[in-house]
């Protein structure tokens, strides 16, 4: 685990991103920020907005910003199927970067963007992971190995992205959730817990009770 | 300008009508949190293009025409 105050090698977003980790923000603003790519205390004015109304606000964020392209993205997914598998995804990491990789994941087929995924590094699916709305590409996350759930939970973690965790739980599967929890420490997982995002099902609920039991 | 003005700001950058809470952000606040959106597609779009100019160069030139049909460009 990092140490706070430790230097992040990943460069000035991010070194950005684990301040407000720690700002003690409400989570729905440092999500909101995410998708601004705004530092989350350029936000803080935000927290006079009631955190219902701030979660809706969030939601209109990201339907205006998915769906401001939508025709380009769409034509961009169905050019892709002309091409092989391993050069989508190095285009993908190469060329398109996280965030229009992520705008696109959810227009893909659900196969074909797994196909594709298990060609990234697991470094570029967190990458993705940051940017991705899982309620747009839930099939997609639903296909994802458990093992490279594994992978790419851990990488979070070692970023100290509670809150991307967060989003993603209840989008899991049983299994994918289990290697999910594998990867996190205690505090990991107390951290995840405070930001996870509704609404989860029974089943994911029954996990997390269990993992809570074990503390 | 006034709270009422900065809200349709706001409403026209979201693509519909904010939610009530969002009152308790000043004009300013409003104009702030419009402007971040507007910024935030302005760079999406920017991405896109320039994404969408480098992707062709990287395909193998027989793909080009069928790939350049689908996206218009």
């Amino acid at each position: 685990m990092r140490r706070e105050g430790e230097i992040r090698p990943e460069g000035p977003v991010r070194g950005k991103r684990s301040i407000a980790r720690e700002s003690g923000l409400q989570p729905e603003i440092v999500k909101l920020a995410r998708l601004l790519h705004r530092d989350p205390e350029q936000l803080s004015y935000l927290e006079q907005v009631p955190p219902g109304d701030l979660g809706l606000l969030r939601e209109q964020v990201t339907e205006a910003l998915f769906n401001a392209h939508d025709g380009t993205l769409r034509r961009l997914a169905a050019a892709s199927r002309l091409l092989p598998a391993g050069l989508v995804a190095s285009l993908g990491q190469g060329t398109f970067g996280p965030m229009l990789s992520a705008r696109i994941a959810g227009l893909l087929e659900a196969d074909r963007a797994v196909e594709i995924a298990a060609k990234m590094p697991t470094a570029f699916l967190a990458d993705v992971a940051v940017e991705l709305d899982p309620r747009r590409a839930s099939a997609v996350i639903a296909g994802i190995p458990p093992e490279r759930i594994f992978e790419i939970t851990a990488e979070l973690e070692r970023r100290g992205e509670y809150v991307t965790m967060g989003r993603f739980v209840g989008h899991l599967s049983d299994a994918a959730l289990h290697a999910a929890l594998e990867a996190l420490d205690d505090e990991a997982f107390s951290k995840t817990m405070f930001v996870i995002e509704e609404p989860v099902d029974d089943g994911v609920r029954r996990v997390l009770a269990k993992r809570l039991r074990q503390h | 300008m006034s709270k009422d003005a900065a809200i349709k700001v706001l409403s026209r950058q979201l693509g519909q009508t904010p939610p009530p809470g969002i009152r308790a952000l000043s004009d300013r606040e409003l104009l702030d949190l419009a402007g971040a959106i507007e910024q935030a597609r302005h760079r999406q779009a920017a991405a896109l293009q320039e994404a969408g100019d480098r992707a062709l160069g990287r395909i193998p030139r027989l793909l080009r025409g069928p790939v350049k049909k689908i996206t218009g460009g």
